[in-house]
């Protein structure tokens, strides 16, 4: 899913992922309210309907 | 004729302009403000010039983002100006430096990152292609990152020939004669204190400045030490007799007055504030063989630093010098490091100065 965001729409493509396809530190994806870090990583699951959210970590910042 | 200074910061840009011969300074911004800006250019051999700037947008990662209005407006490429090639396992970390080369090679534009690595654009800082010569180096999984990350934060293009000379903590001071392919090291003579021998490469440069007079002189203010080589890097010799300190992060050279060069030492890595807080500069007009403190105008009690691209000089006759401290004060010399004044305070931490005439 995060391929096909990148493909639409690069610029958001790579704030949340590097070159190298990983999600940047201080970003967090969640599936249905799971960060998918403590998931199947990027290779998550996304079912039919599933919400999918996007958010800055609290860390970070200066 | 203005004077365009830009200043970049933690927290954003600022342009400061002087329409009166660098006597007074307007400051206009923030751009690309909550950004961190540590690379800036201000590329005047376009018809228009172009600010660019290496951002690093919080958490959503660094980027290069360019302005041919002067601030008002700022694109990017869509894919990132640069990203690592795939195989190299690599992500772009921070963007160090961003050098425009010479005026006969108008679109030419170098860029320093972290991880250690050169790129090179050849449409104006749009897109950059990965030095490969460098990042296949032998050398490169030896190259360890200094306090503050492991990059290539210098670059310096010859203007009459094909040799680039680039330095890096650590690592230090490579050059290649051959447009950027093969690469060798040049720190023979250049010390590495936290080391137990002289090493041929691992050195932490700082900061390297080319002599206005001979392209193979140069100047470098190392993680302790001040050094100059008369032959492209072949040898460098210490020239920090007669400074206060031997620390420090940047130093300039005049570009039109051969032997004059300055440094701002710092007391030492343990420590790094002005000698008794005394915030100066030091120059020397004798390629190192001497020093004098100048700097009128600047503070005293300022327990802050200047880091290594927070510091510049203009190309006029008589030569320009900038200064940004960590605690957000930017500092103005029309005559060459004699007297300064306040060009802005209260911004976020100064992490990069570059200086330019507008026509």
């Amino acid at each position: 899913m995060l391929d096909a965001v990148a493909a639409r729409h690069p610029v958001l493509g790579r704030r949340i992922r590097d070159e190298a396809g990983a999600v940047r530190r201080f970003v967090n994806v969640y599936v249905d309210g799971e960060d998918v870090r403590w998931q199947g990583g990027l290779a998550t699951a996304v079912r039919d309907g599933a919400v999918v959210q996007v958010l800055p970590s609290v860390a970070g910042g200066s | 004729m203005t004077d365009l200074l830009a200043i970049g910061t933690r927290k954003g840009l600022w342009l400061a302009r002087s329409d009166d011969d660098r006597r007074t300074w307007s400051l206009e911004g923030p751009h690309l403000l909550a950004q961190e800006v540590a690379a800036v250019s201000v590329d005047t051999r376009r018809p228009t010039p172009r600010v660019l700037a290496g951002v690093q947008y919080g958490h959503w990662g660094p980027s290069v983002t360019w302005s041919d209005d002067l601030g008002r407006s700022w694109e990017e490429t869509d894919h990132g100006a640069i990203r690592f090639p795939e195989g190299t396992g690599a992500a772009l970390g921070r963007v160090w430096q961003l050098r425009p080369d010479s005026a006969d090679r108008p679109d030419l534009v170098w860029a320093g990152c972290e991880p250690q690595s050169l790129w090179r654009s050849t449409d104006g800082g749009c897109s950059f292609t990965l030095v490969r010569g460098l990042w296949d180096h032998p050398h490169r999984p030896t190259w360890e990152p200094g306090a503050g990350g492991g990059a290539v934060h210098t670059v310096l293009p010859d203007p009459a020939s094909d040799r680039v000379t680039v330095a890096m903590s650590t690592g230090g001071v490579y050059v290649s004669d051959d447009g950027a392919t093969g690469w060798t090291p040049h720190n023979r003579g250049i010390s590495a204190v936290f080391l137990p021998e002289p090493p041929e490469y691992g050195q932490c440069v700082h900061k390297v400045a080319v002599d206005a007079g001979d392209t193979a002189r140069m100047y470098a203010q190392n993680h302790f030490g001040v050094f100059r080589t008369d032959d492209g890097g072949g040898s460098w010799t210490s020239i920090a007799d007669g400074l206060p300190a031997d620390f420090g992060f940047p130093i300039a050279a005049s570009p039109t007055v051969p032997g004059t060069a300055w440094v701002v030492p710092l007391v030492a890595d343990v420590q790094r504030v002005p000698p008794d807080g005394r915030l100066r500069v030091h120059r020397t007009q004798d390629a190192g063989g001497s020093w004098t403190e100048v700097g009128a105008g600047l503070p005293d009690g300022a327990w802050t630093a200047v880091l290594r691209d927070a510091f510049c000089t203009d190309d006029h006759e008589t030569t320009g010098l900038y200064v940004g401290t960590r605690d957000g004060c930017v500092y103005a010399s029309a005559d060459e490091g004699e007297t300064f004044t306040l060009v802005a305070e209260h911004l976020p931490d100064v992490l990069v100065v570059r200086a330019a005439r507008l026509p």
